[in-house]
């Protein structure tokens, strides 16, 4: 009976329909074919294989890795951009959000040129340590945290923004230290949006391709991830690259749905 | 251990000058209109809004002289501040809200714990001890607030509009519990209400801000 009911019954101008079932088709479709076209049948054999297995297991070590070490980096820097005011903080931000947008091929090839033999970096890690980062596991889980950071230090930085600093004043007057009261007040009420944060960013790192690739190099059992392995078996053996595309589209799925249910809210 | 505080603060446009001393066991009302500086001059002795000018001394010792170059923290004061929505920490329970202070000093968890049942009991509140603090009432809030503050032992209070935003019987009920736990405390006691009934039923000293500067001194 409501105006705003009123409203929605309207239904669609007839002139969005095309656009809107152009981008439902645009986007849905793709989904479609690949759940109708992999090998269903097959799939736990596919998915057995010895290939398959090691790309799925160098998967899981690096994404993990790496949303480990974006986490272990990534909310220091959250916390500074949501509670410190300094010059520069938007410069700040600005750089770290620069991986959501730069290609990763670029990432890729910057990483190369700080962190390879002869990088910025890497030259002197080379002969101070004898440390080699690309074409290796640790270079692929570098990759990944350079590309997937920026989501956990966004949704990390949200997160502490919305809690009430007026409670962390009450804390330091009880007594509280600074990193007490971080530890005690600040961070577990922005846990929920830090739990996002490092499964969006576990999800980026999963899906990671163009950095990974260009600064770790594609080593079956050493470097290449599951996305990696997707793209060669699509020429040599298809049906592996269905099953594959199958599970990192099913693991994308429950994340959202998680995110949806356990984390956002509504 | 009195409380000695001559206060210079400068917020934007805003200039708070007032001056003021409370004894031990004492209780100093600010009164005033809203915006006068009543909070703003509690925030400054907690230490959670520093001077600009002035000199704030708890028994002897000084906090904050920004002339000298001193500034204690508000983690270092031992003032116990209860503020004006209760500010418990929504994530806790009651009994963790009045723990935390102890906690923060070091003391063992079981200990802390049986020290904050105390206070809850003293409250009236035992049996919430496990409710999570975002589901208690306005009034059962309040006195969480006031135990936790107290629980600390503090060397000083410091009393944000304890009764606002509360029904007439949380009112009554924090106000009880109030003067009660107010005669049993021997440090200085600052009360900040826009409510002359407050200060009448507490038997505060009051001193009326208007606009930033002390306009008044009663008993």
């Amino acid at each position: 009976m409501s105006s705003r009911r009123a409203t929605r019954s309207r239904g669609i101008p007839l002139l969005l329909v095309a656009p809107i079932a152009g981008a439902g088709a645009l986007l849905g479709v793709p989904l479609v074919a690949l759940i109708a076209r992999a090998p269903w049948g097959e799939l736990a054999r596919e998915l057995s294989s010895p290939e398959v297995l090691t790309a799925l297991r160098l998967s899981l070590v690096c994404s993990l890795s790496a949303t480990a070490l974006s986490t272990l980096l990534g909310v220091p820097l959250a916390w500074l951009l949501a509670r410190v005011d300094f010059p520069g903080r938007r410069l700040l931000r600005a750089l770290v959000m620069l991986p959501m947008i730069l290609p990763p091929v670029v990432g890729g090839v910057a990483l190369l040129l700080a962190f390879g033999r002869r990088g910025l970096l890497g030259a002197w890690l080379d002969r101070a340590f004898d440390v080699q980062l690309p074409f290796t596991l640790a270079g692929a889980v570098l990759a990944e945290t350079f590309v997937a950071l920026p989501f956990l230090v966004i949704a990390a930085e949200a997160g502490f923004r919305q809690v009430d600093a007026r409670l962390e004043q009450a804390a330091a007057t009880l007594g509280a230290t600074r990193l007490r009261v971080f530890a005690r007040v600040t961070l577990p009420l922005a846990a929920p949006a830090l739990a996002a944060g490092a499964a969006l960013c576990w999800a980026r790192a999963l899906g990671e391709f163009g950095a990974t690739i260009t600064f770790a190099g594609n080593l079956p059992g050493r470097t290449q991830t599951l996305p990696l392995a997707v793209y060669i078996a699509l020429e040599t053996h298809p049906e592996a690259a269905f099953a594959m595309s199958l599970v990192l589209l099913g693991v994308a799925i429950a994340l959202l749905v998680a995110l949806r249910e356990n984390w956002m809210g509504r | 251990m009195s409380l000695e505080a001559e206060i210079g603060v400068q917020l934007g446009r805003f200039a708070l000058e007032v001056a003021f001393r409370v004894g031990d066991g004492e209780l100093l009302a600010l009164v005033g209109p809203n915006g006068a500086g009543k909070s703003t001059a509690l925030f400054a002795v907690a230490g959670l809004v520093p001077l600009a000018r002035g000199r704030i001394a708890l028994g002897g010792a000084v906090l904050d002289d920004p002339e000298a170059g001193v500034f204690v923290p508000p983690e270092a004061r031992d003032i116990g501040v209860v503020f004006q929505d209760g500010r418990l920490f929504p994530h806790l329970s009651a009994l963790e809200n009045v723990a935390f202070g102890l906690r923060a000093r070091g003391v063992p968890r079981a200990d802390a714990r049986a020290r904050a049942r105390g206070w809850l009991e003293r409250m009236g509140l035992a049996p919430l001890a496990h409710a999570r603090a975002a589901t208690l009432s306005g009034g059962e809030a309040r006195k969480v607030a006031l135990a936790r503050a107290l629980a600390i032992e503090p060397r000083a209070l410091l009393l944000d509009e304890p009764f606002a935003s509360l029904d007439e019987d949380a009112t009554l009920d924090v106000r009880d519990a109030l003067r009660r736990h107010l005669a049993a405390f021997a440090g200085p006691c600052l009360l900040v209400t826009h409510d002359p009934d407050d200060t009448r039923m507490l038997g505060a000293r009051t001193l009326r801000l208007h606009a930033g500067a002390a306009c008044e001194e009663s008993r």
